[in-house]
């Protein structure tokens, strides 16, 4: 009968630790277009990285307050889905920045130090044509950057 | 293409000349080809700097290993500097993340 009135009459306390964890977890996942912005946090994933830690370490906490004290606290079947889908937007974070982007190509052909540079004419932001002779010839040095236009 | 650079380039107040390669014929020729790795699959160039002096041969480059990373400005000044010869207690820093930093640099030497 105590167990009956305990179940049926007392207010289980929201167990904040698991949505924190959670929220945690998606702004880890989804902030790296924020971060990138930073060359510290976008040479490596710091900030993103330590998002997800923070995200596991609550979501942690919370599902042994789910399961540890489940007379006091809710989340036995949403604690796991949590922590489940936070450990699938780590893992996928990291499949993508640690395997997909480094799929560059080898480059081997490309210019090395002491190799002079193939020449080149295209056309400037005004449609006027430039040569690399036209720039290395007028200036101490040329920096060309081949910049990837998205990503 | 053109006319993209130029709006792109007033947009985000750069100093520095933009060129078009719309059919990628000199990343080809300096074998940066990234297949298939652009919008719709369209092809485009791999991040990838180099630093040229005035007779045309190049002094300094940076292919990287991950797509989004990319030399910083203080690292080709440096890379410019050493290629002068000489060892400038410069501040890098202050160039930061400035656009235009590399232009505005190199105009004040």
């Amino acid at each position: 009968m105590l167990i009956a009135s305990m179940s049926a009459g007392a207010k289980k306390s929201w167990n904040w630790f698991l949505w924190i964890g959670f929220l945690f977890a998606l702004a880890g996942f989804f902030s790296y277009t924020f971060f990138a912005q930073f060359p510290i946090t976008r040479d490596f994933p710091w900030a993103n990285l330590l998002l997800f830690a923070v995200g596991g370490i609550l979501l942690v906490l919370g599902l042994f307050r789910a399961f540890g004290k489940p007379w006091v606290y809710r989340g036995k079947i949403l604690g796991p889905i949590l922590a489940i889908l936070g450990i699938f937007m780590f893992g996928f974070f990291s499949y993508v920045f640690f395997y997909v982007l480094r799929q560059v190509p080898p480059s081997t052909g490309a210019p090395r130090v002491g190799q002079k540079a193939p020449e080149f004419t295209l056309s400037d932001q005004d449609g006027k044509d430039v040569s690399l002779r036209d720039l290395t010839s007028r200036s101490k040095a040329v920096a060309l950057i081949f910049y990837r236009g998205f990503w | 293409m053109p006319e993209i650079n130029r709006r792109q380039r007033q947009k985000l107040g750069y100093a520095y000349t933009f060129l078009s390669d719309p059919k990628a014929e000199v990343i080809r020729r300096y074998d940066l080809l990234h297949r298939g790795a652009g919008p719709k699959g369209t092809d485009v160039a791999r991040p990838a700097e180099f630093l040229i002096d005035p007779s045309g041969t190049t002094r300094w480059v940076n292919l990287t290993e991950n797509i989004t990373v990319r030399a910083r400005p203080e690292q080709v000044l440096k890379a410019f500097d050493e290629m002068q010869g000489k060892v400038v207690l410069r501040n890098y820093g202050q160039y930061g993340l400035l656009p235009g930093a590399i232009d505005g640099a190199l105009q004040n030497q």
